[in-house]
């Protein structure tokens, strides 16, 4: 666990380290059988140092669509010996997404800003989780044509792109403040309609199968409000 | 004009003038000399008062300095020091005109007044025909002639000089001396100067006041000042005094150490 | 140079770069459409939102910020006797931006009232370049303010703040991270109304102190002892400057992080036109510094967005100030080694 992790009160796990760096003195202590890590971060050169180790390590392809997730969470079944386990919970997730991504299908399409930061102005670019959660709820990412997964965006955009649907990631006092900056554009459409929601960044920026399905649940509510609960 | 009481000063813990006292009159052209150390630089400082006086007292026209504004003091009194900052590129005629400073307000434009004495301190310099190159373009005896053009547009009654000619081949020596004693006679600019050089300060001064070690060791005419007793005593060298047989002042030859006798 | 006559031109290109600006952008707004916008603002257009709300401001920001560090540039040079000081060279801005981080990562983590973190960010900035003024002031003055010492300890405070940032950002959330870089990069995406508006209250009386006090500043560039001379009371005015200066520094950083170069740059460039005088050069510089920063936020905002790649995409714009101003300055030292600069 990191101290970015989502942590449950009481649990026992052992902080290794930060985001950014990881304490791998500590690791090595905690004599792990396998470490589990993604490509984001930048951890190349402590896996390699682990490897060399004999520590096994696996590290979960840069997963930015619900497709390599089942791939991850497959060889994860391997690893940990419960494959079978692990094909029942894909395949019930695969159901109910393709049941979600069906019910959505047929109606219109939603043009949607993911914000993660106000000042400057951060978005949720192509090639990203949320940009896959968006899409298969039946959303249009905006800031899809972009050449950076997390750009600075140009707020004349997204006037004229006019979303109908703002959702700003995080929690506290930034979001208020994020929710205030929209009040000056009140001709773009989410804000007239007071579309602009805050959702929970902890679930739509950890990638797993039951995050996504979580997320995409959520945004669907989000997206398609009159749309009856299965 | 001005007097100095007893006056001990220095810096942080360190005393170097240790209690002197002499007074410049009205008009004259007062010499300061004496060793490296002995005190000129440091008693100038007190006088433009750059630094406190510990005891005594310094008074220009009966007042103490210290009750005196900076900038009444510096519309009377006028600094030539020894070192100046000279690398931003101002033209002569701007900088000349600093030394209307104390004369004006901060966002009042300069008078015709104003301009009249600028144009008349760089004419009597003989700075005008070079007022619009940049200052950081001039040699050395234009520069020396255009510090003073802007001390003499502060219309100073005393010019206080720290070595003026230091730098100066003995041409331009001259000529910045007798400019100065020029003003020092036709306009009754009181002058006070420190000298390294000690046959300038014989033929320039009226008065002289010889330093030692922070105290007087001798003050008087050139005549009384400059034997070669003093010199000797002071400098701890041994020289012959002989006089100037145009201008009857004294003059001192150096004698090299291996033919002391 | 006349300086009558290049006032007027420094204000007509003003007025010039601010329409030029305000008609490009990412969103493309036909000329037509933008002169009819510009007499009749017309709040349900988003043509009309565009130009208002986003550009405007925008570029407001911009002159009032590249006219204050370019100033504040123009009297640290004459306070210091140096021609390379300036609030970036010399860790003002530095500190100020360690301010601002400690600001933005710790005031979000606590429910406070909205115009706290209004008050807050700019305060958190003012306290750190006063405290890296503070500090760079002192290690000049052990080193008696010679030219290497005060950029030496410019330099160093500059590399001890981006440090503790950096510690900062260590303990800080990956969205955070990023957010804080592009905002320390220098940046005037989203301007804070309500910020702009205080800043604008303490940066234009701040550059008209500046002023005024130009010729104090030609006085003490001849060192503070010929400034006493001449009257004027060194100490006293030296610090009550460079207070006026961090005041202008610490709101320029608090709305738009460390913007670099512009106040080394500008009055270098104005130097060579108009002369050392600082009453001039103070408002020469002023103008010349919003011209420029408007023009540099102009390229930051549009370089990428106009190309297929990069649709929306803006670059913060101390990017573009620091290359720009960087090449520029390159080009001004190795042409004219022996003169402004010694």
């Amino acid at each position: 666990m990191t101290n970015y992790c989502q942590i449950t009160p009481g649990d026992k796990k052992e902080i290794i380290g930060s985001y950014q760096s990881i304490d791998i003195e500590k690791i090595i202590l905690l004599k792990p059988d396998l470490i589990l890590t993604t490509k984001e971060g930048d951890l190349a050169q402590l896996v390699i140092k682990l490897r060399r180790l004999n520590i096994p390590v696996f590290v979960f392809s840069e997963s930015i669509n619900f497709d390599d997730l089942k791939k991850d969470f497959r060889h994860l079944g391997i690893l940990l010996g419960r494959q079978n386990r692990a094909e029942q919970l894909i395949k019930t997730a695969d159901r109910k997404v393709s049941d979600l991504r069906q019910q959505v299908s047929a109606l219109p399409k939603i043009k949607v800003l993911v914000e993660l930061n106000t000042a400057p102005l951060i978005v949720a670019g192509p090639n990203t989780f949320i940009d896959e959660i968006i899409t298969s709820a039946g959303g249009i990412n905006i800031a899809r044509d972009t050449l950076s997964r997390w750009p600075q965006y140009s707020v004349e955009q997204v006037v004229l792109k006019n979303p109908e649907v703002i959702m700003i990631t995080g929690m506290d006092q930034k979001t208020k403040k994020a929710l205030k900056a929209w009040e000056k554009f009140p001709q773009v459409n989410a804000v007239k309609n007071k579309k602009i929601h805050v959702i929970d960044s902890n679930q739509i920026c950890q990638p797993s199968i039951n995050n996504f399905l979580e997320s995409l649940k959520t945004i669907i509510k989000l997206l398609h409000p009159d749309l009856k609960n299965e | 004009m001005l007097s100095i009481n007893n006056l001990v000063c220095g810096y942080q813990q360190k005393e170097i003038i240790k209690g002197l006292s002499f007074t410049a009159r009205p008009g004259e052209s007062l010499g300061i000399i004496g060793p490296n150390g002995s005190g000129k630089t440091t008693l100038f400082r007190a006088i433009s008062r750059i630094i406190p006086a510990w005891q005594g007292s310094i008074t220009y026209q009966e007042k103490d300095i210290q009750v005196i504004s900076h900038r009444d003091l510096a519309r009377r009194i006028a600094v030539l020091p020894q070192f100046l900052n000279l690398s931003f590129p101002f033209l002569v005629r701007d900088f000349v005109a600093l030394g209307r400073t104390p004369h004006l307000n901060r966002l009042t434009p300069l008078t015709k007044e104003d301009h009249n004495i600028i144009d008349s301190s760089m004419k009597q310099t003989d700075t005008f025909s070079f007022k619009d190159r940049r200052i950081t373009e001039l040699s050395g005896g234009e520069l020396q002639r255009v510090l003073i053009a802007q001390a003499l547009s502060q219309q100073p009654e005393l010019l206080l000089l720290d070595e003026p000619m230091a730098h100066l081949d003995i041409g331009h020596q001259v000529e910045i001396l007798d400019l100065l004693k020029k003003f020092n006679r036709e306009k009754k600019l009181t002058l006070i100067t420190v000298f390294h050089d000690l046959n300038l300060a014989s033929e320039y001064c009226d008065r002289l006041v010889l330093l030692k070690d922070g105290q007087i060791y001798a003050q008087g005419t050139p005549a009384e000042v400059l034997t070669y007793q003093n010199i000797e005593a002071v400098y701890k060298t041994v020289v012959v005094v002989k006089e100037n047989p145009i201008t009857k002042k004294p003059h001192i030859l150096l004698i090299p150490k291996d033919k002391w006798r | 140079m006349n300086k009558l006559l290049l006032f007027f031109i420094l204000l007509g290109l003003l007025v010039l770069t601010f329409f030029i600006s305000l008609a490009i952008g990412s969103g493309n707004v036909p000329w037509s459409d933008f002169w009819r916008i510009l007499f009749n603002p017309d709040n349900t257009d988003p043509l009309s939102t565009i130009i208002w709300q986003i550009r405007f401001p925008r570029l407001i920001a911009a002159l009032l910020i590249g006219a204050g560090l370019a100033a504040v540039g123009c009297a640290f040079q004459g306070i210091l006797r140096n021609p390379l000081a300036e609030p970036y060279t010399l860790g003002i801005s530095g500190g100020a931006a360690l301010g601002g981080t400690v600001a933005i990562i710790f005031i979000s983590k606590f429910n406070l009232p909205g115009w706290v973190t209004t008050i807050g960010l700019p305060l958190a900035a003012l306290v750190g370049a006063l405290l890296s003024l503070f500090l760079v002031y002192l290690i000049a003055s052990r080193l008696y303010f010679s030219v290497t010492g005060l950029i030496l300890g410019g330099v160093l405070l500059s590399f001890i703040f981006s440090s503790l940032v950096l510690l900062i950002m260590t303990l800080a959330q990956p969205d955070e991270v990023k957010s804080t870089l592009l905002w320390m990069a220098g940046n005037l995406s989203m301007v804070q109304p309500d910020l702009l508006k205080i800043s604008s209250v303490f940066i234009i009386p701040g550059i008209i102190i500046l002023f005024i006090f130009g010729r104090d500043l030609d006085v003490i560039t001849l060192g503070d002892e010929k400034a006493q001379h001449l009257g004027i009371k060194i100490i006293q005015i030296r610090q009550f400057l460079f207070v006026i200066s961090s005041l202008i520094v610490a709101f320029c950083v608090a709305n738009a992080g460390m913007i670099a170069f512009v106040g080394l740059l500008i009055p270098h460039l104005m130097r060579i036109l108009m002369g050392p005088k600082h009453q001039p050069l103070i408002w020469g510089s002023a103008l010349a510094g919003g011209i420029f920063l408007m023009l540099a936020d102009t390229v930051a905002r549009t370089v990428l967005t106009r190309t297929s790649f990069g649709q929306g995409v803006e670059l913060p714009v101390g990017v573009i100030t620091g290359i720009l101003g960087g090449i520029f300055f390159l080009a001004f030292l190795l042409r004219r080694k022996n003169n402004v600069i010694n």
